[in-house]
């Protein structure tokens, strides 16, 4: 009989023994698909346009079909687990053993049955539902060029994946001889370097104070992606980019033949008398024991250091951790509790390795946190420092399939990080410079209290620190270009003190500016309206100006807008908000205010995103004299308390000392003007990140047309009429 | 034929199989016996390709068995624990075995379930321990291999269907030359179908003969000496002795005549030789190496 005869026959044999194997996938993909297909058609019935209706069928029907449905990972997840453990399930029986292997076949052959089989019964079950969603999905709506495409790449993908979490779980079967230990080997497999990754990078972030989490991680992104499980999620969780998608799956197929054939030859040099042992292999016993020890005992010390931030706990933690996790380990490895303490020196060797790595970081033995480039070697950097710019909004405004407009935003980080070259590096140095000093500090008085009160500084405790710097300590992001290309991240805490010359170089500086804010950017053939508000009542649209006009305005914003400087940011709040529009940002906003008439009948379903009118504003501070004069030109007046026309205000005082709140109203026109000539515009403030408030407040009622507002600001610190304060106190 | 030149097996510190050397030709039935954990499954099992060797080889007809399907297909291994497949029908183990064994006789195999009056469309898992025996016996004989390894086979079988059995494999080896090798520690299965003996004690073969010519070379002698005649002075390669009273009774290695010689010459009061069942063989021989009765008991 010849091989492949052999082969089939054999595969057809052992797909009737394993008919059960079929059940989590058929039942799975049929709810998921025909049924789902047939529930979302539903939907439709319940949108008064059925043109919406069907459009947004089409859009949920392609997420069902599609390669990002959560749904499907997860069973894919579970059946690569189950497929993979049941393949190979005779390996962990005697009997079975004794059947197979006595048998006149090849165990080449025997593991190709199994390995092929093992997919197909997902595969088959997969794609009939997939195909019967298909048919439903174009039966009820879905357009059949969109649809089909799109399940066969859907299919191809998650096919991907599942054979390349599936092969991995037949390599942790071809490790062990146990069902529940081979489930245990698929979870070391899959999840130990993403576990030692976490713990790794919990080190850096608890440890290493400028560590800029999530940036400049590729080598700890490597490490999570080297999990099938991770990678396929990350993959999914990042489909919607369509970045590097090609690539990744001819990694992922390269891999699972890899793998494969390393299964094959486990299999093959896998002696039958291990069939019930937790572990096949001597050699693979430490080479899964050593790294699961050191990677718990460091979390323990993670934990216990979390607690109690005594590095004598940490290292408790550290020698608990790996005592429990070498004795479940040789528990498991041997059955047998009174083995728990087998080798003893590689478990003595594991506490001394990550008892070694807590004080590496602890005290920071390479230097981390003191690390610059030299300036030679310093190109330029990329700077977000979210005090100066926090109110600024990064993203787009898209529309939908269904018409529907939203705004997606993007990482304030990224945009910055991506776009900006500030190449005056003498002046970043001096700020990292300033951070590190900062840092250090920190933390010499860190190892000074450890031994007395417990550590307490920095993130957590920003009070404190404010009541002994009481200019505050901001926090500042760097992103390095090296001359050799690489990019180093990193945060500092700095206070201002000493530091205002360099942040306000920084912060006039064309390239930080046009690296922040987006509107440094815009042109003026760009924009098609332009909004000024003083709050979201009091709005005016200029949408019919000429060219030369919105152009005279955009530069002007932009040229005063560069020359604000650090003490007027510092200082003041800004008299009213200015929003650039572009032609396609414009129409959204119309759609919006439209929709909001008919009270977004059409999108029954949806919530209404009210940032589209909200987003892009950018302050106007009272200094900025050519815009204020060309907006003032276009009918627009400025002065937000002046148009108001306020006759009273009532002015709140909370005396700490007694917890009791003293109110007095002020109705005297001199009065009134001395307290809204400091007041912010309501709202306005919080452009303005440093300011500081005293703890006297003015209420104020406006008549703002459509209705009337009721107001509270507090008064900026040390700013409080002398006059009021006297009153305040006088009644108390 | 069979051969196992200096074949040994171990499990972590345990020697199972400890430098065996043993030939089992064909056409003949070869009983293994041993004494419990004396590594006679374990040989099996390395006979049958399942486990491989740790030292020597073991060839079936000049062939490795490990991983060689073409030796593979020379014989067919009956555990002590058959597997079948999970709610699998005797029908249904035919079809696979057809698959791997070319030569399966599906038509025999129909009609010896008949006669062992066992239902083909049943599953297995509702047969008793013998019946399923017998499938596995069926299956074994009609997949018409030339060596048939079958461990602890005839244990919960019922005469009846042991002399079955037996028949059939008498016949089997009449007419196209099949050669069983029978592992068991029930040496009355074994004593009356075996051609030749194997005797495992510890991992190691502390014989291999014909049955019959063990069986001629060892005796037992009762026998009363006259005064001042002791057994050791009778030249006899005495292996035991035993006395009631006046009455020797000796365990004695030699041809017959041999002992015959010696106790004439000895001129007793009264001597008669006794043929040894196998199962006194087996006791005396393993009582040789230390593993006595006496004492596990006392």
């Amino acid at each position: 009989m010849t091989s492949r005869r052999l082969y089939f026959k054999l595969m057809r044999e052992d797909l009737k023994s394993r008919l059960w194997a079929f059940a989590q996938p058929c039942l799975g993909f049929f709810f998921l698909f025909p049924v789902g297909a047939a529930f979302l058609a539903g939907e439709i019935r319940e949108y008064a346009n059925y043109q919406t209706g069907l459009l947004r069928y089409q859009k949920e029907l392609a997420m069902l079909l599609g390669f990002d449905n959560g749904v499907t990972v997860f069973l894919m997840i579970v059946a690569a687990l189950i497929c993979g453990l049941s393949s190979f399930s005779f390996l962990n029986s005697r009997s079975k053993v004794d059947f197979y292997h006595s048998l006149p076949v090849r165990r080449e052959i025997f593991f190709l049955v199994n390995y092929i089989d093992g997919i197909l019964i997902l595969m088959i079950p997969y794609a009939v539902c997939l195909a019967l969603g298909v048919i439903l999905g174009i039966a009820n709506g879905g357009v059949a060029g969109t649809v089909i495409p799109l399940a066969v790449r859907s299919f191809g993908l998650e096919m991907t994946y599942f054979v390349l979490m599936y092969t991995v779980v037949v390599v942790a079967a071809m490790l062990t001889g146990h069902l529940v230990v081979g489930f245990l080997g698929c979870l070391v497999l899959a999840f130990l370097v993403p576990i030692a990754v976490g713990v790794l990078q919990g080190y850096f972030d608890t440890f290493f104070y400028s560590y800029l989490s999530g940036w400049g991680d590729e080598f700890f992104e490597m490490g999570i992606r080297i999990s099938p499980v991770t990678e396929y999620i990350m993959r999914v969780a990042s489909y919607g980019s369509g970045e590097g998608m090609t690539m990744a799956v001819c990694v992922a197929w390269g891999v699972s033949v890899i793998l494969a054939v390393c299964a094959c030859l486990l299999y093959r040099i896998r002696p039958s008398e291990a069939a019930g042992k937790a572990m096949v292999f001597g050699v693979s016993r430490p080479l899964v024991r050593i790294p699961v020890v050191i990677v718990s005992g460091l979390g323990l010390g993670l934990l216990f250091w979390s607690i109690r931030e005594s590095t004598g706990w940490a290292v408790f933690g550290v020698i608990c951790g790996s005592v429990i996790a070498h004795c479940v380990m040789e528990m498991i490895y041997h059955f047998d509790l009174k083995k728990l303490f087998s080798c003893k020196g590689q478990l003595a060797g594991c506490i001394l390795a990550g008892v070694a790595v807590l004080l590496v970081f602890r005290y920071d033995a390479f230097g981390y946190d003191t690390w610059t480039p030299k300036e030679e070697e310093l190109a330029s950097a990329a700077v977000y420092f979210g005090s100066m710019s926090d109110w600024t909004d990064y993203g787009e405004i898209v529309m939908e399939e269904d018409g529907y407009y939203n705004w997606i935003s993007a990482d304030n980080f990224s945009w910055v990080f991506d776009r900006m070259a500030y190449t005056d590096t003498e002046n970043i140095l001096g700020i990292a410079e300033a951070g590190i000093a900062k840092l250090q500090e920190q933390k010499e008085r860190t190892v000074l209290r450890e031994d007395e009160a417990g550590y307490t500084w920095g993130y957590e405790n920003a009070g404190e620190i404010d009541a002994e710097y009481p200019d505050g300590n901001y926090y500042i992001y760097v992103c390095f270009h090296l001359t050799n290309g690489r990019k180093v991240y990193r945060q500092y805490i700095i206070s201002l003190n000493g530091l205002e010359e360099r942040l306000d170089r920084m912060i006039t500086d064309r390239q930080y500016r046009e690296g922040v804010y987006p509107l440094m950017n815009l042109h003026a053939e760009e924009v098609a309206g332009i909004h000024f508000r003083t709050t979201r009542n009091d709005e005016t649209k200029l949408l019919g100006l000429k060219e030369e006009e919105k152009k005279a305005l955009l530069e002007a914003y932009q040229r005063e807008f560069s020359t604000l400087t650090f003490e007027e940011m510092y200082t003041k709040a800004p008299i009213g908000l200015i929003r650039f529009t572009t032609g396609e940002e414009e129409e959204a906003v119309q759609w919006y205010e439209r929709q909001e008439e008919l009270k977004f009948r059409d999108y029954s379903n949806r919530y209404p995103n009210y940032r589209l009118t909200d987003m892009q504003y950018y302050p106007v501070y009272e200094s900025f004299a050519e815009t204020i004069r060309l907006l003032e030109a276009q009918q627009i007046n400025t002065d937000f308390y002046e148009k108001a026309d306020i006759s009273g205000i009532t002015v709140n005082w909370y005396d700490n000392s007694t917890q009791v709140n003293h109110s007095e109203r002020i109705t005297d026109d001199r009065e009134v003007e001395q307290i809204l000539a400091v007041l912010a515009v309501p709202g306005l403030q919080y452009y303005n990140q440093f300011y500081r408030y005293s703890d006297v407040s003015a209420d104020i009622s406006i008549d703002e047309g459509k209705s009337v507002s009721n107001y509270t600001i507090s008064f900026p610190r040390g700013q409080v009429p002398e006059s009021i304060l006297e009153r305040l106190r006088e009644n108390r | 034929m069979i051969e196992a030149v200096n074949l040994t097996k171990r499990f972590d510190d345990i020697v199972a199989v400890d430098h065996i050397h043993a030939t089992i030709r064909e056409g003949s039935v070869f009983g293994l016996i041993g004494t419990n954990g004396a590594g006679k499954s374990t040989f099996l099992r390395m006979a049958a390709g399942v486990l491989r060797p740790d030292e020597g080889t073991v060839t079936i007809d000049g062939m490795q068995v490990f991983e060689n399907e073409e030796a593979k297909r020379r014989f067919f291994y009956i555990s002590d624990d058959q597997y079948f497949f999970a709610n699998a029908t005797p029908l249904d183990m035919m079809q696979y075995y057809r698959i791997v064994y070319p030569g399966f006789d599906e038509e025999r195999f129909h009609k010896l379930l008949a006669n062992f009056g066992l239902d083909e469309k049943r599953r297995i898992n509702t047969f008793s321990k013998g019946m399923k025996k017998q499938v596995s016996v069926v299956c074994g004989v009609c997949a018409m291999t030339e060596y048939l390894f079958c461990d602890e086979t005839f244990d919960g079988l019922d005469p009846v269907m042991r002399q079955a059995v037996k028949s059939i494999f008498a016949n089997d080896m009449e007419e196209r030359n099949l050669t069983p090798i029978i592992a068991s520690h029930n040496l009355r299965e074994l004593e009356d179908i075996c051609d030749h003996v194997g005797l495992l004690h510890r991992g190691g073969i502390l014989l291999s003969r014909e049955l019959d010519e063990m069986k001629m070379n060892i005796h037992k002698v009762q026998c009363v000496l006259r005064e001042g005649c002791m057994p050791e002075s009778l030249g006899l390669d005495i292996m035991k002795t035993e006395r009631r009273g006046k009455l020797v009774t000796l365990t004695v290695r030699g041809s017959l005549n041999e002992v015959e010689l010696r106790m004439q010459s000895a001129d007793p009061v009264f001597y008669e030789t006794i043929p040894l069942s196998l199962e006194e063989i087996f006791i005396s021989e393993t009582e040789v190496v230390g593993y006595d009765i006496k004492k596990i008991i006392f």
